[in-house]
């Protein structure tokens, strides 16, 4: 399998102590991980890095590509209806296949009843899964996602989860931070990593 | 209407009143100068002197060049005299026939400035000179246009103000109204998307909203030049239409600009 992400002996320091050190990972296509962690674990720091969109402190990270970071920053073109959000995200698709995609994620998180609803009017959750489903209709090799789960309800979650194990039998490695233990419904196979006292271990 | 109908309308809107307005300002600028150009050539002092010597009319020239606010002189010998009053002398056989008239040469000095105080001095400092006979500033009708220029001077610096206050209000418009577009450089840049790939994506709209607006605001011009003052406004050069095509693009690359470095 193709690796993606090589990182080796990562640190992280912040000004007060360290958040991890010598963490190791290799993320190769079509892998599902799961990072638990506790809260100010470090988790969306190593997501950080993961995406280079953070340095680390010290070691070394090796990527081939640019990998998408979904986390709860991440903006919504405000004015525009839920499908026009997703549609954005598919430029280089013919409009048949746009609109199939489109009525499919939208099936899938949910959100087919609020197609129309501009993105200001949604909900918290709404928003989140939104949020969610413009990453999953990325056409891209990897998808991070810090602690997606953090607004959800739980049938948001299981819904959520399914988008992303399709994803996955798509060929797209997925990457999911959170804080909750690894779910049932990931599917067989997932790595389990745990962020816990500045060290990852693979369970 | 969907939303990104609305916002293209709205954007093409703001750049078309944009580029209206900057291109109303140059012309404005440009017909403005050519007038006080005009008004300016129009004023001269007319000195009369007996020098006729070509060498003396040239010292005298430069006399009078050297004095300060003179921009040119022009000097007409007796004969240029002659020549130029020829169609308006009917009877000019009888007055050349007058042995002892002696027509004298012909000074036109041309100020730099439209201030008719400094024009008065400087024609009693040229009166002073021993080769002048006489100088004449024009009377009573060129202080008239004096008084007139002031006063078009202030009209246009209020006017130019005008103009200005509508670039620059239509330029934050037309910059606002790029935001949906800015907006949506963020949203993909967020979701893992090269900027380059972003800015292909976007190139159509980015092209067609500024260069639309610039031919549109351009017909605008032209049909206000044609239909209310054409002899007076002198309609947009060649190197304002660059400056123009320069500013069409300004508001679009100035926002798309400021948030790919913000997201990168």
């Amino acid at each position: 399998m193709k690796l993606l992400i090589k990182a080796d002996n990562l640190w992280l320091e912040n000004s007060r102590s360290v958040v991890f050190k010598n963490a190791h990972i290799e993320i190769k296509a079509g892998e599902f991980i799961w990072l638990e962690g506790a809260q100010a674990s470090g988790k969306s720091m190593l997501m950080g890095i993961l995406s280079q969109k953070r340095k680390p402190s010290k070691g070394i990270i090796s990527s081939s590509l640019r990998a998408p970071l979904c986390n709860s920053k991440c903006t919504l073109l405000e004015n525009e209806s839920v499908k026009n959000n997703i549609k954005a995200v598919l430029p280089e698709k013919p409009l048949d296949d746009a609109a199939f995609t489109v009525t499919e994620l939208l099936k899938s998180m949910n959100l087919f009843s609020l197609r129309n609803v501009p993105a200001r009017d949604l909900s918290r959750g709404q928003r989140q899964m939104l949020n969610l489903t413009t990453f999953l209709a990325l056409d891209t090799e990897i998808l991070l996602f810090d602690d997606p789960m953090s607004a959800l309800d739980n049938e948001s979650r299981v819904l959520f989860i399914q988008a992303a194990d399709k994803k996955h039998r798509q060929g797209a490695a997925i990457v999911i931070s959170s804080t909750l233990p690894c779910p049932g419904i990931c599917p067989s196979g997932t790595r389990h990593f745990l962020l816990k006292n500045g060290q990852l271990s693979e369970e | 209407m969907d939303n990104s109908a609305k916002n293209k309308l709205k954007a093409l809107a703001a750049h078309t009143l944009f580029l209206t307005c900057a291109g109303a300002l140059l012309m404005f600028r440009a017909s403005s100068g050519t007038y006080f150009e005009k008004i300016r050539r129009s004023i001269f002092i007319t000195a009369y002197t007996e020098c006729r010597g070509e060498e003396e009319l040239d010292a005298l020239k430069n006399k009078i060049e050297a004095v300060e606010g003179v921009k040119k002189t022009v000097i007409l010998t007796e004969d240029e005299v002659f020549t130029a009053l020829e169609g308006s002398l009917t009877k000019k056989d009888m007055l050349l026939s007058i042995g002892n008239i002696k027509i004298p040469s012909l000074c036109k000095i041309y100020p730099y400035t439209l201030n008719y105080e400094k024009l008065r001095k400087i024609s009693d400092t040229i009166s002073a000179f021993s080769e002048i006979k006489y100088s004449d500033t024009g009377g009573k009708a060129v202080k008239g246009l004096f008084i007139f220029a002031e006063d078009f001077q202030k009209a246009v610096i209020f006017i130019t103000a005008l103009l200005l206050l509508g670039v620059l209000s239509s330029a934050l418009a037309a910059a606002k109204s790029m935001k949906y577009l800015s907006e949506r450089f963020h949203f993909l840049s967020e979701r893992g998307i090269a900027p380059k790939n972003i800015v292909l994506q976007y190139a159509v709209e980015m092209f067609l909203i500024p260069l639309t607006s610039l031919i549109v605001s351009i017909l605008i011009l032209l049909a206000f030049r044609q239909s209310n003052c054409g002899n007076i406004i002198t309609f947009l050069t060649a190197p304002q239409i660059i400056l123009l095509i320069g500013l069409s693009a300004l508001p679009a690359a100035a926002r798309a600009a400021a948030r790919l470095i913000k997201s990168a």
